[in-house]
């Protein structure tokens, strides 16, 4: 269960209203610069403890408060006006008869940067304040408006916002201060994805000279065009979001011109038929894919994502629907004749047990029509129980599992008749006969009788055979028949020690050769090994 | 009395070697099993091959195979005293010493004469299964001779290859007769070679499949189409072949009828029609070919056929039950995903690990593994890996967007 993290938070306006104060006042104490840092990391430290969570009033609010972020920009500005006026109207006080050209060079300068600063100021508190206080103004929805068919008739600012903020919480993927959704695209502006035709990332270092200095600046910016050559620009802070951010723009937008930021100029100026012919190809591309992507969607629509069925005739579907399982039901007619209904996620069973279930069958036995429930058991395994129904009742079984995903009540356990696991039948080593001749071909039997057994060591005296062997899982007996010089026959046999197989040698008569034979294939080979000289280590030298 | 054997032996002969008929090979069995318990052991010997499988008769032949009854009728032919019980018993490892013991023959020189009387007197089944004993060198054994009967091993080795190559005018007669069954092994050895003994001559193959398919014979017609489909020119000739080979019941023709259909080259593409030919050919259990590529229509659901995850699902674990693993990436994407089967990253896991080929699918849902932690703990930076060994598949692309690199270089989630 998702645990929803409560604690402090301030609201807006409040924090907004906290940390202007807190700068105000703690700026007289430590300096502005060091209470503006304080605050910023105050409001960083707000969103970091809720992360993923939607912002308070939407994504959209949130971009358009945090404009306020921005003042910052209006007081540098009103400070640089207050210098140059303060340069200007002081020179304007002055007798000026004897001034140099110099003179004159400052006091326009100083009354221009005045103006100019003060401009400045007032467009960005303007701007600022419009953004957070009257979202309805604000350059956001200047820009979804502008997406809009008919941005005249745009409905209000929070149908507007509405609308990006719900594709953006549900699809979103957030590449730093870039959200992209499957219709929208929210940076410092929005961007309805269908309506992109160009993306121009840029990542450059600028850089200034100025007063004999070096100034450079790492520009990280995404630029989107639209279908009325419309620009909307974005600043990021790291170029590998914006690497990422345009990626997902290739996956959501593919047939988007995509390029860098020094051929926006030339895809901008295209006269008017070479922009319609575009137009057209990008309708074109766009349209095969939408087609596929239909081709899809039909070629799945009516299939089951949430069951499979099994029929009667053993084939597993996931096309069918209420009438197919009804049809099932229907059509049982012979015992051993069944059918199956099988959740893909498992449906957890309420009780100590932890059981989910897993499976409906529904079949005839012996015992006329039967459910039968297959659960599984939280440590593994299954279990099958059984119980005799009507035939609505199985209907109702199978209704209420496809309808509901409610599996047949199980409260009663005394109802249900538990079938026995069939044991995986155990793989059985079998025992195999070798035989070699003097020809020297070998013939392995892995079905002989005891009367087999008997030939073979009858065969190995009498020089018919001149290997017999027989092998029973690990333990085997390996018998090869004596030559010109050494008329007694060699044998090998192997003991299975707890800690290894050991492999064990003698010479013995043929007699004894064909007693050993049949004391192995009775199973009651056990000779005194103390007398065998033992050759595993020889054999496993042999090996290496 | 027949011409070589009983009436139900040669009437059976006909009916399930010498002609590619189910009906008539099923209605041969019952006068079999009637005459083998009336004490005819060549009965009792054909019986035992019905049920050995369909190797040793034609693959689409009515009969289930059965180890136990099979040792059971071998064991009563031999006893009951055919020879073609005997050699038949050699040539599939159950002579054995009791066996020999039994037979009524002195030797097996004895029992292998019998059949050979047969053979020179025409029978092809007969011809056949003299012409595998030379092919298979049983008459190694049958002669009694090794390497000590021989002044040198050269001269051995010598007697062994002439030996084997007595098999060829055997074969030839029987196929040329009208047992189709018989040309195997001839033509393996032709299209095959062996070392020593015969050089490959794909010709000489190619001409034996060209004789079975103009006598008719259903397996050898589409083994001939596949000749005549690498030549330019020739591939509508062969899937004529393939047509007439699958309407006498040669169902593994259905998946390669079902691939020109599939492709599109041959005929318009044609993805439905595909579909039917594969599940005509999946009336034969074991045409993995035709389970794996309904499977690909199937879980794909493009081209007009219709998504069916579950079928798929089936169709695959069917091909897999038979050690193939050609649709793994496809069957583990639907067991990561519970696309028509309960969700089982382990299975999925183990799916896609078994197989050594590299696809998208694979990739993309072994990077799902990892990343998320299905079944294994999670390893972000493994999964990304695998991940951008799929880069040319949005899915693996959109996956991929889920994660970035720190400024230490270690893979996170955003």
């Amino acid at each position: 269960m998702d645990r929803e993290k409560k604690g402090f938070e301030l609201k807006w306006p409040w924090n907004w209203v906290v940390c202007g104060v807190f700068v105000a006042v703690a700026g007289y104490w430590i300096g502005y610069l060091w209470s503006a840092l304080l605050a910023a990391l105050f409001l960083w430290w707000q969103k970091k403890r809720r992360p993923g969570q939607t912002p308070q009033g939407g994504y959209c609010l949130d971009r358009t408060r945090k404009r306020l972020g921005r003042l910052l920009w209006s007081l540098l500005y009103l400070l640089l006006a207050a210098g140059c006026g303060v340069v200007f109207f002081m020179g304007l006080q002055e007798d000026r008869s004897g001034w140099a050209l110099q003179d004159w060079a400052v006091l326009i300068v100083s009354g221009g940067g005045f103006a100019l600063f003060a401009g400045c100021c007032l467009y960005e508190t303007y701007t600022d304040l419009r953004d957070a206080f009257f979202p309805a103004k604000s350059r956001l929805a200047a820009s979804i408006r502008a997406q809009l068919p008919y941005p005249d008739e745009a409905p209000p600012v929070e149908e507007l916002f509405a609308m990006v903020d719900r594709d953006i919480q549900e699809n979103g993927q957030w590449f730093d201060r870039v959200a992209i959704g499957k219709e929208w695209v929210l940076g410092d502006d929005a961007t309805s994805i269908a309506r992109i035709r160009g993306v121009f990332p840029r990542d450059e270092i600028v850089t200034r000279h100025a007063g004999g200095r070096r100034q450079s600046a790492r520009v990280v910016e995404l630029y989107l065009v639209d279908d009325r050559r419309q620009v909307q620009c974005t600043g990021l802070r790291q170029s590998a979001e914006l690497e990422a951010a345009v990626n997902c723009l290739r996956l959501r937008a593919p047939e988007a011109y995509f390029a860098g930021h020094g051929d926006m100029s030339g895809f901008m100026s295209q006269s008017e038929e070479e922009w319609q012919a575009w137009e057209r190809s990008f309708v074109r591309r766009r349209d095969r894919r939408l087609a596929g992507q239909e081709e899809q969607a039909r070629s799945s629509a009516g299939s089951s994502t949430e069951f499979v069925l099994t029929d009667l005739a053993g084939r597993r579907t996931s096309r069918f629907d209420r009438r197919t399982v009804e049809d099932q039901l229907t059509n049982l007619r012979a015992e051993g004749q069944r059918f199956a209904l099988e959740p893909v996620e498992l449906i957890p069973i309420p009780g100590p047990e932890g059981a989910s279930f897993s499976r409906l069958e529904c079949g005839i036995t012996n015992a006329g029509l039967t459910l039968i429930v297959v659960r599984k058991r939280a440590g593994g395994g299954c279990q099958a129980l059984a119980r005799p129904v009507s035939e609505q009742e199985a209907w109702q079984a199978c209704a209420g599992l496809l309808e509901r995903k409610q599996p047949p009540d199980m409260s009663d356990l005394s109802q249900w008749q538990p079938l026995r696991e069939a044991e995986p039948p155990r793989p059985q080593a079998r025992a195999r006969l070798t035989l070699s001749d003097r020809t020297g071909a070998t013939r392995e039997y892995d079905s002989f009788t005891r009367r087999d057994v008997e030939l073979a060591g009858e065969g190995l005296a009498s020089g018919k055979y001149t290997v017999a062997a027989l092998f029973a899982g690990p333990r085997y007996l390996y018998l090869k028949a004596g030559d010109r010089l050494d008329g007694r026959v060699t044998v090998n046999a192997s003991r299975p020690d707890p800690d290894k197989l050991r492999v064990f040698e003698t010479k013995c008569t043929d007699r004894q050769a064909q007693a050993w034979l049949l004391e192995m294939a009775d199973g009651v080979f056990d000779p005194d090994f103390s007398q065998w000289k033992d050759i595993t280590r020889q054999l496993e030298r042999t090996k290496k | 009395m027949g011409k070589y054997f009983s009436d139900a032996v040669d009437q059976a002969l006909e009916a399930i070697y010498y002609s590619y008929d189910r009906e008539r090979a099923a209605a041969a069995v019952q006068p079999l099993a009637d005459a083998a318990n009336a004490g005819d052991g060549d009965a009792a010997y054909i019986l035992s091959r019905c049920t050995s499988g369909p190797q040793y008769s034609w693959d689409y032949h009515p009969f289930q195979a059965d180890d136990d009854v099979t040792e059971q009728l071998i064991r009563q032919s031999i006893v009951q005293g055919s020879a073609m019980g005997v050699l038949g018993a050699m040539r599939c490892g159950m002579l054995t010493p009791e066996m020999e013991e039994a037979m009524p023959f002195e030797n097996l020189r004895q029992a292998w004469n019998a059949v050979y009387e047969k053979a020179q007197a025409g029978c092809l089944f007969a011809m056949n299964m003299i012409g595998n004993t030379y092919f298979w060198l049983d008459v190694v054994r049958i002669e009694g001779k090794g390497p000590e009967d021989f002044p040198s091993k050269a001269a051995f080795g010598q007697w062994l290859r002439e030996s084997e190559l007595k098999c060829l005018p055997w074969f030839e007669k029987a196929f040329a007769g009208g047992m189709g069954f018989a040309g195997r092994n001839m033509y393996n050895l032709y299209y095959d070679g062996e070392e020593g003994v015969m050089k490959k001559d794909r010709a000489k193959a190619e001409a034996i499949a060209r004789l079975g398919a103009e006598k008719g014979y259903p397996d050898w017609q589409e083994r001939y189409a596949g000749f005549l489909l690498e030549r330019e020119g020739r591939t509508q000739e062969a899937l004529d072949l393939y047509f007439a080979a699958a309407k006498q019941g040669q169902l593994s023709s259905w998946y390669y009828i079902g691939r020109t259909f599939h492709e599109g080259k041959l005929v318009p593409k044609d993805c439905p029609q595909a579909l039917k030919c594969y599940e005509l050919g999946l009336q034969d259990p074991g045409q993995i070919g035709c389970a794996n590529r309904a499977g690909e229509l199937l879980f794909l659901g493009k081209d007009g056929v219709p998504q069916d995850y579950a079928r798929a699902v089936q169709l695959f674990e069917q091909a897999h039950a038979r050690k193939n693993t050609w649709g793994n990436d496809m069957l583990g994407t639907c067991y990561l995903f519970g696309y028509g089967c309960q969700k089982d990253p382990a299975r999925a896991l183990q799916l896609f690990q078994e197989v050594d080929y590299s696809t998208n699918l694979k990739n993309y849902g072994l990077g799902t593994i990892y990343t998320q932690g299905l079944g294994v703990p999670e390893d972000i930076k493994k999964g990304v890996e695998y991940l951008q060994k799929a880069q040319s598949y949005a899915p693996a692309q959109e996956a991929l967007l889920k994660f970035k690199k720190t400024l230490f270089g270690k893979w996170v989630r955003r």
